[in-house]
């Protein structure tokens, strides 16, 4: 370990330096010119915040209101997706806000049409030769969204052992990744991901209400919320299961205990939280 | 920091609010993302953001003061960092520690570390050369802000060498720093001047 390294015989660390560096508010004087360069160092690093580190603001906040409203901004209702099958792009605009339905894409249970378009715009699988239909299928067309639905459970599995027959190795990656460039592209609104986006979530404004839709339904714990939501993962997957008993109390408040991050076997746990509505 | 403001801050961002919310992005998504780039490396971004969705559910549950705060965010941040390294069945993409590299950076950068007060990007660039073990604990130390006895739970070890790792990583870079402001510029487009 590099950090144990010994000390230059003569100068003791003065391991109280930190702390003066840390307690004062802006730089201060030392003499030693060591300690004035640790100070500087500091100082630069607690700099103010960047444009660049602050740029993802209004994808934060929608993403916010997506999980603490448990609910998307659209809803895109059985009507719509079965006229989506005839109706072509703009009917599947309407139809895929609902992120189940990408879900279905990815799982390739939709039909045929609309698998087709949801191929060429997302990267979901292509149309199954034989036209199975997995038993999630039904329940995409409820048209509810993943955070909320009873659908999700048995949607979000599809992704990965669907009937599909080619499923991209991460299967949601492609969208999550048009999501994710849309969040960093400074100039997002004239980038490529945010043009295919746009017309996935049926407008330009509520793609960032759709990103948060991905995020929060990706499989595997890789968004925030989606423990909460009783989407089957293994035992002792340390996902989002493990933060309501992050929540500090009294004494040595908030100090959450990383040793409480793994839930033990068993049946996921269900936190009752605002998205859980039933 | 918000200070004196955070507990309102708080509760309203628990209840609902998205201009709380965002008070308490703006304030912490600087440090998290710096944290998480010693963690992630380029993922950090990707991973700040799973951050903050789960905390977003989670933050009407929170009960403590904005230290307890910034502490509930690193430690998801680092459980999901450690998460996507396993799930991609690879070593992290950190800037890894690389003190062979450090005197190199720091040469090429002399006139930045020459310059009265140096940059946040430099001063990160220099601290993801220390070992990642150290790295980590100087950026919850320092950019974080977080007690040594916090970060000993957050990361498994004791308070007392937190302290001292931290002691140790800080002054590594400033003895580089000394040492390439001290080192004469090898630049032919240097000219003496004569008059």
């Amino acid at each position: 370990m590099t950090d144990d390294r010994a000390e230059p015989a003569g100068t003791p660390p003065d391991e109280w330096l930190v702390d003066r560096l840390l307690s004062a508010a802006s730089p201060i004087h030392e003499p030693d010119p060591i300690a004035a360069a640790m100070s500087e160092l500091v100082g630069a690093l607690r700099g103010a915040g960047t444009p660049v580190e602050l740029a993802g603001e209004g994808a934060a906040v929608t993403a916010f209101e997506t999980v603490r409203t448990g609910r998307p901004r659209r809803h895109a209702s059985r009507a719509a997706i079965v006229g989506a099958t005839v109706g072509g792009k703009i009917a599947l605009s309407a139809a895929v806000a609902a992120a189940a339905t990408v879900a279905a894409a990815y799982a390739g249970v939709l039909p045929a049409p609309l698998q087709n378009l949801a191929h060429r715009a997302i990267h979901a699988p292509a149309p199954p030769q034989r036209g199975t239909v997995a038993p999630g299928g039904s329940q995409t067309t409820k048209g509810q969204p993943l955070a909320t639905a009873g659908a999700a459970p048995t949607a979000l599995p599809e992704l990965n052992s669907g009937a599909s027959t080619s499923a991209p190795a991460a299967p949601s990656s492609a969208l999550r990744g048009l999501c994710i460039a849309y969040g960093k592209a400074t100039n997002a609104h004239k980038s490529t991901a945010f043009r295919r986006l746009a017309d996935l979530a049926g407008g330009a404004s509520h793609v960032g209400t759709f990103c948060a839709q991905v995020a929060a339904n990706s499989p595997k714990s890789s968004a925030g919320g989606n423990g909460a939501h009783g989407s089957p993962s293994p035992p002792g997957a340390s996902n989002g299961h493990g933060k309501p008993t992050q929540r500090p109390s009294h004494g040595n408040s908030g100090k959450p205990k990383p040793s409480t991050t793994h839930s033990p076997g068993g049946p996921p746990s269900h936190p009752a939280t605002s998205q859980k509505k039933s | 920091m918000l200070g004196p403001e955070f507990e309102a801050v708080l509760q309203r961002a628990a209840a609902g609010d998205s201009s709380a919310f965002a008070s308490l992005w703006r304030d912490c998504q600087p440090m998290l993302l710096r944290y998480l780039t010693a963690l992630a490396g380029n993922d950090a971004e990707d991973v700040a953001s799973e951050t903050w969705l789960e905390m977003a559910s989670a933050i009407s549950r929170f009960q403590g003061d904005e230290h307890g705060f910034h502490s509930l965010l690193v430690t998801i941040g680092r459980r999901r960092a450690i998460d996507r390294t396993r799930r991609m069945g690879r070593r992290p993409e950190r800037l890894v520690g690389d003190l062979g590299l450090l005197d190199t950076v720091a040469a090429q950068n002399t006139e930045e570390l020459a310059a009265e007060r140096f940059g946040t990007e430099q001063a990160l660039r220099l601290v993801s050369l220390l070992p990642s073990d150290q790295a980590e604990l100087v950026l919850l130390r320092v950019v974080v802000g977080l007690e040594p006895a916090e970060i000993a739970r957050i990361v498994g070890r004791t308070p007392g060498s937190v302290r001292v790792s931290v002691h140790r990583g800080l002054r590594t870079l400033a003895e580089h720093i000394i040492r390439a402001r001290v080192t004469p510029v090898e630049d032919s487009s240097i000219q003496e001047r004569d008059d």
